[in-house]
């Protein structure tokens, strides 16, 4: 029996386009390749159209899901081009390294057999052989000697050696590499005994000088250096995967930096540096950017004179990208983002058969969404509208479904209206659209459970360890009602209490009443108790009014907008609470306000407003408050603010109250023509609120005014007039 | 001429022997015309040390493949327009540049709202012309055309500054590489390993924009800020010490303490976060670019010589960072005294800084 070692880097497009030219000319009759032995069972699917790359193999510990690993694939993955050789060709293909079994249990690691890649400091032997060769790290190097160049033929000869080398001479091998090999050589052994003629066997270029000696070590040997390793029970399957996945370099195997110019690289032997700045132009056009075939030229003369300078064979993506960049000179970063992201990353996305997945996961949302009728929407291409109505449990069901999923960053459904919160109403309106990637999310969410509720349980939960920011936690708390994690509510709430302390921002202890509120408002309607809010809640309301006093005074007139809108939310949600504790602490803070002369002049006019409005100050000393500040002493822009606040929740004041109206008037026709183009603006923005009808009547109040300017004022505050009023605009509004 | 001493010294002058053992040690491939290779001009930039032991200093700071790109695009044939935010070294990169691959740095066009097209063609001597009538004798050229007649790189500053009528001259220059004379009926072509430098602030984007047909001709490279404040520190610090001499100020008058300081503080208020990206700031109007952080320094070097303790203090430092930050005070002044209050005031190392700056803005 012959045997053929081919040392290969996994993902390596110079590894697969040799390898297929080597599998045509040796024809192998059966091929062994390094992946972990229990996935075995899985490499039929290869090739087939059950699965279209790039997809990963899941492992993970049948009892503990968080074990997890994934082992990825792409078209140009040596292995996955010698597996679909051999099932085209129906050759036996077998798994030969350590099984994963091995890998997820603990003793191992405990005992030393394993390792512990995360604690590990890697000798880096081919690291050092690159900086040899002048290179600053090893995967550079490796790219440009053996993966770049579409030089067909047969460079796993030249690894081969030069592993030969390196084990033999600078390099012990550690003790899990030593088991594996052990592993490893063992699978040979047996293949061995079998009819074959031509054996391939498709290794890390690290470990040939290793398998090598299958023979010349005895089979005894290796038991014994396996025998201490327990295993544990796995389960496996496939899940797609994506480009970009694949560049950010998780798990078994190694990722790779640039997967999209790597397929490219794979694709092509000639003119690939001209294609590929070809493409760039091409997409850059498409997004409307003018590249002329002359830049094109340009790219390519200079990515050549790069690699020219930097002693390199052939430019390599860097030298392409450096070029591109400059000739394409100052065209924006967001665009040139856009090029690496579709052609050096690369927007992938692999498919795997429903016939074959079982990532719990899916088959939970599988099974969630059958129960509430929507079994189809994993079928379907087009984007669906939803409405829920959460009065109906199985519609409750699924809200609450798609915001666990939102929580597992899986955007399966996107609210519609989020004005339902302030609304109060029983429906959600939902955007529905599965995509294929949203599989590859399933498949790593695993990690917190096995099915959707605890695994969004436990992610919430573990997110709350690292959030310091108030309005980041209570928008947990919203997000655990609606998705209906009622018991994540008492974590979250002693996670707000253990951060409140050490909050600077005074502000955002106000923004996050209302919310808070909120939730103790709808908190029937979603089945959710809300006992913890409530003690919050009570928390929070007095030390909030205690430096609200404050906090309006360091408010500048810029600001003061911003600020005068929470205050308003805040009023507005504590009223809702009818709590006449919150009431008195309210105003107390708002009276304290009132009196401060160094409050800017639109929040005290907001705060007279409001305490006038909640019957706290009385008519009598608010139009003494305002005779005093529209009087000609005041300086006008100040008066022009504080009407402007004044008037900010409700102008409709001066229609019914003759007073005021009249206070106001006089200051107007006290304006110099200059100052009155100056606030015209303000003022104007005041009255801005009012509705049509309103503004109607105002001016009809106004002109009748104007004719009887002669006769005594009649009061128009008298209850009646205001009902009328109220009836009148009812009727009138469209 | 030799005994007297200029303010500027041009860098083929300065770095005369790193550019002779360059040229001598020179294993590349040369393009027609210049005096070293591609890779020996990005090493004079960059510093190496060569197999006989010269060391060559470094005089960019920052990634050696923006300098293979910039050079590489003149080794292309095509021009080269440094962009990037003032204060970013493009000057002092066009300037090494030229003086490596061609001798001479000199070659100069300084770009001006009121440059008129001679300056980048060719003007008359009236004299000459009034005497013997039309001929080349009675042409002046301009140092852009003296570059063509000579093979050597001519430089362009502030491209974006010139009017866009007299940036269009450079048109035909770019791509037939000649200069028509219609008054002589004929024209000057360019001896091979002519070319153009040109640079472009960032901040004047908008003034004279480059004509899409001029745009085309040059190869862009950006000039980034310096990413970490370890590598500002070191060009300042290197930056500093050839003032030093210049100046004639005693060594050691600025501790590296504090270039890191100072540095710090630029870095902080321009990037509008603290170092680690804990804090978010306001930034200010004002640039604080590394350039800026220079001129406090030799300022505050200039101060404490003469008028203080001898070595730079706090209080010599505070001058200059309240005139470098308080570009508008009207704006400026709350966004700084936030930076002093917030992150300045906490810092162990910063409490006389901050003191000194509290002083200087009140």
């Amino acid at each position: 029996m012959d045997i053929r070692y081919i040392g290969i880097r996994h993902h390596g497009p110079g590894s697969a386009k040799n390898l297929n030219y080597l599998l045509k000319t040796y024809q192998p009759d059966i091929i062994l390749v390094e992946m972990p032995n229990d996935v075995t069972d899985q490499l039929h699917f290869i090739g087939t159209d059950k699965l279209k790359a790039p997809v990963a193999i899941l492992v993970h510990d049948k009892k503990d899901m968080s074990k997890v690993s994934y082992l990825p694939f792409v078209d140009y993955s040596p292995e996955w081009q010698a597996i679909k050789w051999a099932n085209a060709k129906e050759v036996p293909v077998q798994a030969i390294d350590l099984p994963m079994g091995y890998f997820k249990a603990e003793e191992n690691y405990k005992s030393g057999l394993l390792r512990d890649f995360r604690k590990l400091k890697f000798s880096d032997p081919l690291g050092d052989l690159a900086k040899l060769a002048g290179y600053e790290d090893r995967e550079q190097w490796w790219n440009e000697t053996f993966e770049q160049h579409s030089t067909v033929g047969d460079h796993f000869h030249l690894v081969e050696y030069m592993m030969d080398n390196l084990r033999d001479e600078h390099y012990d091998a550690d003790r899990e590499t030593l088991v594996r090999e052990a592993f490893m050589r063992k699978q040979i052994r047996t293949a061995a005994k079998g009819d074959y003629e031509r054996m391939l066997v498709l290794v890390g270029a690290w470990h040939i000088p290793a398998v090598k000696q299958w023979q010349s070590i005895k089979g005894s040997a290796d038991n014994a250096l396996l025998k201490p390793l327990k295993k544990t029970r796995v389960e496996h399957f496939f899940i797609p995967w994506s480009y970009e996945r694949i560049s950010m370099a998780s798990g078994y195997g190694a990722g790779v930096y640039s997967p999209a110019w790597y397929e490219h690289v794979f694709r092509f032997e000639k003119n690939m540096i001209h294609r590929w700045l070809i493409k760039a132009a091409r997409l850059l056009r498409a997004k409307g950017f003018d590249v002329s075939p002359s830049k094109v030229s340009d790219a390519v003369l200079l990515s050549r004179q790069l690699a020219e300078m930097r002693a390199l064979r052939t430019a390599g993506i860097g030298e392409c990208w450096e070029a591109l960049n400059t000739v394409m000179g100052a065209i924006g970063v967001d665009k040139m983002q856009l090029v690496w992201k579709a052609l050096i990353i690369g927007d992938k996305v692999g498919k795997v058969d429903r016939s074959i997945v079982s990532a719990p996961l899916f088959l939970d949302l599988q099974k969630q969404l059958r129960s509430a009728r929507m079994g189809t929407l994993l079928k379907q291409e087009e984007r669906q509208k939803k409405q829920l109505d959460l009065r109906k449990p199985s519609n409750l069901r699924a809200s609450r479904l798609f915001h666990r999923l939102q929580i597992l960053d899986i955007g399966l459904g996107r609210l519609l209206k989020r004005s339902m919160f302030q609304k109060g109403s029983f429906s959600e309106h939902w955007s529905l659209l599965w995509k294929e990637s949203m599989m590859i999310k399933l498949g790593e969410a695993g990690i917190w459970g096995t099915d959707i509720e605890s695994a969004s349980s436990a992610k919430l939960r573990h997110q709350l360890e690292s959030m310091k920011d108030l309005g980041d936690l209570v928008e947990r708390l919203q997000k655990a009602q609606l998705a209906g994690l009622s018991e994540q509510f008492d974590a979250i709430i002693s996670r707000i209490l253990d951060v409140l302390p050490s909050n600077t921002d005074r502000l955002i202890l106000i923004e996050i009443i209302p919310p808070l509120i909120q939730l103790l408002r709808y908190g029937d309607l979603r089945n959710t108790s809300s006992a913890s809010i409530y003690d919050l809640v009570d928390r929070l309301v007095p030390s909030v009014c205690a430096y609200l006093p404050q906090l309006i005074q360091d408010t500048s007139d810029e600001d003061a907008d911003d600020v005068i809108r929470k205050v308003q939310d805040l009023n507005f949600s504590l009223g809702l609470l009818s709590n006449s504790t919150y009431e008195e602490y309210l105003n107390q803070a708002l009276l304290q306000i009132s009196r401060n002369a160094s409050v800017g002049a639109e929040s005290g006019g907001y705060c007279i407003r409001l305490l006038f409005d909640k019957k706290v100050l009385e008519s009598a000393f608010v139009l003494a408050k305002m005779t005093r500040l529209l009087s000609p002493g005041q300086e006008k822009g100040f008066a022009a603010l504080w009407l402007k606040g004044f008037l900010r929740s409700n102008p409709d004041l001066f229609i019914y109250n003759a007073s005021f109206r009249m206070l106001v008037d006089q200051w107007v026709q006290s304006l110099s023509e200059e100052d009155f183009v100056n606030y015209l603006p303000t003022l104007r923005k005041a009255f801005g609120s009012l509705s049509a009808a309103k503004r109607g009547r105002f001016i009809r109040v106004l002109t009748e005014e104007e004719k009887k300017s002669l006769e005594p004022i009649t009061p128009l505050d008298s209850p009646l007039d205001k009902d009328l009023d109220d009836l009148l605009s009812l009727l009138l509004r469209d | 001429m030799s005994d007297q001493e200029f303010i500027h010294q041009f860098s083929e002058e300065k770095y005369a022997e790193e550019i002779q053992a360059l040229i001598d040690e020179d294993q590349g491939n040369k393009p027609f015309n210049w005096q070293m290779s591609p890779r020996a001009v990005v090493d004079f930039l960059i510093g190496t040390k060569l197999p006989s032991g010269t060391k060559i200093s470094p005089k960019y700071f920052g990634e050696r493949r923006l300098m293979e790109v910039a050079v590489a695009s003149l080794a292309t044939d095509r021009a080269l327009l440094l962009v990037g935010v003032p204060g970013t070294a493009k000057t002092w990169v066009a300037e090494h540049i030229s003086a490596a691959i061609c001798g001479d740095s000199k070659i100069l066009v300084q770009g001006t709202a009121g440059i008129m097209e001679d300056a980048l063609r060719y003007g008359w001597n009236y004299a000459s012309l009034l005497q013997k009538g039309p001929g080349m004798e009675a042409l002046v050229p301009s140092p852009v055309m003296y570059a063509m007649q000579t093979g050597k790189i001519a430089r362009v500053e502030e491209l974006t500054r010139i009017p866009s009528d007299v940036q269009d001259s450079l048109l035909t220059i770019l791509s037939e590489k000649s200069i028509p004379i219609p008054e002589l009926n004929t024209e000057l072509r360019a001896l091979r390993g002519f070319n153009i430098i040109a640079t472009s602030n960032t901040r004047d984007k908008g003034v004279n924009e480059l004509s899409a047909a001029l745009q085309r001709r040059f190869n862009v490279v950006n000039l980034p800020l310096p990413k970490s404040i370890k590598d500002e520190v070191d060009i300042v610090l290197n930056r500093v010490g050839s003032m030093e001499q210049q100046i004639e100020l005693p060594e050691n008058v600025i501790p590296e303490a504090a270039v890191y300081k100072l540095v710090q503080v630029f870095r902080e208020l321009r990037n509008g976060a603290v170092e680690d990206g804990s804090v978010k700031l306001k930034s200010p109007s004002a640039g604080l670019s590394t350039a800026e952080a220079i001129s406090v320094l030799n300022n505050a070097a200039v101060l404490s010589t003469h008028f203080g303790s001898g070595v730079i203090e706090d209080r010599d430092l505070a001058v200059g960072i309240s005139n470098a930050v308080l570009k508008d005070p009207q704006n400026d002044r709350p966004i700084f005294n936030e930076y002093l209050e917030v992150v300045m005031k906490n810092r162990e190392d910063m409490k006389g800084l901050y003191e000194a700056c509290k002083q200087q803005i009140f």
